[in-house]
């Protein structure tokens, strides 16, 4: 709408000044309106992401070093796949709550479930972030593959992981849901390990393609999936 | 939430509903009451809900009297202290006129996004329409408006 028709539209809905705002302004309570910013709840949740899920991290990114450090000719696809379990760390810390019946105790506290669960998945998906960065970032060094195409095989079996993990914790109820996304991780851990134990022709460059677009894919997927994963959460608030 | 800006907004809101500067301001204030012993958590949603308490107290006030309905139909709102734009331009009787063919629901869309500035995210919530379906509807409205302003200013 052009500038003139919407300030023409604002001065329409002009009301005269209110009289008696200050006064009422000063005897409610001054905070109990305001929102807690993202930043003070991520704060307030980063103590209580359980010690193992950082352990498992910097253990997975140990790991990594070591193969790293062999200088195999299959480095780029023993480290990826390593990287499920990083993903196994986030998805078991965003399903804690169901997992011990507390889902809907922590609906009624001061951050909603939806607050507390999105932080604790965004924190520990940023240290995720950082630490395959990283692990690109030494791959690198051995100038095996483009960098495009190095990042394509480090995260796919991650995001994978995550896609799969979420719908999981998405579409399933029960204490069993741990153990489903373990399975997941395992099996394209070890799917990765046997594909680069084999050398199938899927892990060549020429496919390199398939593998980029593959990961842009799951990049969307999982944006996707995690805003109907917090939209279901949505619920617990409203409960 | 900043209480001094959302007050000014339910206000305008309230005076564009019952077209009176003291009720107008009783309701905005009842409005926040209502709003705080709620006991509300914020969720994100705390527009929407001043909102529709002050949509609800305005419909129960013209429940208890009825004359006001009456009002709010036939009466024009109170003229503002500052019009200057407007009658300087030729502007705001034209567009009044222009905005009287719209519907109630139109224009309170029309109040709520551009001079109350709200997010789409807070209209699209309180009217329980898409994102899609907000700009297609502003843009029929300011067709709309342009054509019977052409009318009216001929």
């Amino acid at each position: 709408m052009d500038k003139e028709l919407k300030m023409a539209i604002c001065r329409a809905y002009e009301a005269p000044l209110p009289g008696r705002k200050e006064e009422f302004l000063q005897k409610i309570p001054q905070n109990s309106m305001q929102k807690s910013s993202l930043y003070e709840i991520i704060c307030s949740q980063i103590g209580y992401i359980h010690k193992g899920a950082w352990f498992s991290a910097t253990a997975i990114f140990g790991a990594i070093l070591y193969f790293l450090s062999q200088q195999e000719p299959n480095t780029v696809f023993l480290c990826s796949a390593l990287t499920p379990f990083l993903a196994l760390g986030v998805l078991i810390e965003s399903g804690r709550s169901q997992r011990y019946n507390m889902a809907e105790l922590e609906s009624a506290t001061k951050y909603s479930l939806r607050s507390t669960i999105f932080s604790k998945m965004l924190i520990l998906g940023i240290f995720d972030l950082i630490v395959l960065l990283l692990i690109i970032s030494l791959t690198q060094l051995q100038k095996r593959y483009g960098l495009l195409l190095t990042a394509a095989y480090i995260l796919l079996p991650y995001l994978l992981t995550m896609w799969l993990g979420l719908m999981i914790e998405r579409t399933s109820f029960g204490r069993e849901i741990p153990y489903s996304v373990m399975g997941i991780s395992t099996l394209i851990s070890v799917l990765m390990f046997i594909s680069t134990g084999t050398n199938i022709i899927i892990l060549k460059p020429d496919y390199g393609i398939w593998w980029e677009f593959g990961t842009f894919i799951l990049i969307a997927e999982i944006i996707l999936s995690g805003q109907k994963r917090m939209d279901q959460l949505e619920e617990s608030i409203w409960n | 939430m900043d209480y001094d800006v959302q007050y000014d907004k339910i206000y305008r809101y309230c005076y564009y509903k019952v077209k009176d500067k003291n009720l107008a301001e009783e309701i905005t204030q009842e409005t926040f009451l209502h709003f705080l012993d709620s006991g509300y958590r914020e969720q994100g949603k705390s527009l929407q809900y001043l909102y529709t308490i002050a949509r609800n107290l305005c419909v129960d006030h013209f429940r208890r009297n009825t004359n006001n309905k009456q009002i709010l139909l036939n009466e024009e709102p109170e003229e503002p202290a500052d019009s200057g734009f407007e009658e300087e331009f030729g502007i705001k009787s034209d567009l009044q006129k222009a905005m009287s063919v719209l519907s109630e629901e139109d224009r309170e869309i029309l109040l709520l996004k551009y001079a109350n500035d709200e997010k789409d995210t807070v209209i699209c919530g309180l009217f329980g329409i898409s994102r899609f379906s907000l700009y297609r509807r502003l843009h029929r409205l300011q067709k709309l408006l342009r054509k019977h302003l052409i009318v009216y200013s001929s």
